[in-house]
């Protein structure tokens, strides 16, 4: 919704297909699959933190709050008052392809990048190196 | 644009409760959940930016930023499948103890 007021109706579309639709679910998936196994009974009492070790970050992330609020609001540049610049698909997608290609090319990259170790660091458990696998297939 | 200025300061306390999640989160999940937080900010400002100039630039920069983020996302989820079958446990306290001796 703001990046809708903002003038991005695509970026909405597309924040709300891979954010919610990708990246949540494989958050649930891993969830689902790592639960513990037994009920709040006999599970191990953790230690809580204490109030000192949830207030400190707290206050350096309020002050740090504070202080860049209150240097963008004193930045005197901004115009307040233009009507809303809606940037369509197919505007976005001239700019990208035509302008940005170099960045399409390195985000494909970056996708390789992924799966590549996404799959490296999934391979199954226990499978070392060549000779282990010989020994499996034999 | 009405709403630029404001997003500039949603995104900002956005990446600080980001920032605050990571740091004081015990649990693996809740922390790579909170970086998440922390990047879809920096794209907010990014945009919000794009809508204060009126270029597209800035969405185009945020669609930079979704691929990374996946990326991110998924190999830090194979990561801590691969802590959780090493060390029983997704908690960081527990796994800092045994594993820093």
């Amino acid at each position: 919704m703001i990046f809708y007021t903002l003038g991005a109706p695509f970026l909405a579309a597309l924040e709300v297909i891979v954010y919610a639709g990708a990246i949540m679910v494989l958050f649930l998936f891993v969830v689902q699959m790592l639960s513990p196994a037994g009920s709040p009974a006999t599970m191990p009492d953790i230690q809580r933190p204490s109030l000192i070790q949830l207030i400190f970050p707290a206050l350096l992330s309020t002050i740090l709050v504070i202080v860049v609020v209150l240097a963008l609001l004193r930045s005197g540049s901004m115009v307040g008052t233009e009507a809303t610049n809606v940037v369509s698909a197919r505007e976005l997608g001239i700019a990208l392809f035509t302008h940005h290609y170099l960045g399409v090319e390195l985000a494909s990259l970056i996708l390789l990048i992924g799966i590549v170790g996404g799959m490296h660091l999934g391979r199954a458990a226990g499978i070392q190196d060549e000779t282990e696998v010989k020994v499996a297939l034999r | 644009m009405p709403f630029a200025e404001p997003a500039l300061v949603v995104a900002t306390i956005l990446f600080f409760i980001g920032v605050t999640g990571v740091i004081v989160r015990r649990n693996l999940l809740f922390v790579l959940m909170s970086m998440e937080v922390m990047l879809n900010a920096a794209g907010l400002a990014f945009v919000a930016g794009s809508a204060l100039h009126g270029e597209p630039d800035g969405q185009i920069f945020f669609l930079f930023i979704l691929p990374v983020a996946a990326a991110e996302v998924a190999i830090g989820l194979a990561l801590a499948v691969l802590i959780y079958r090493k060390f029983q446990t997704l908690d960081l306290w527990s796994i800092a103890d045994a594993a820093g001796e």
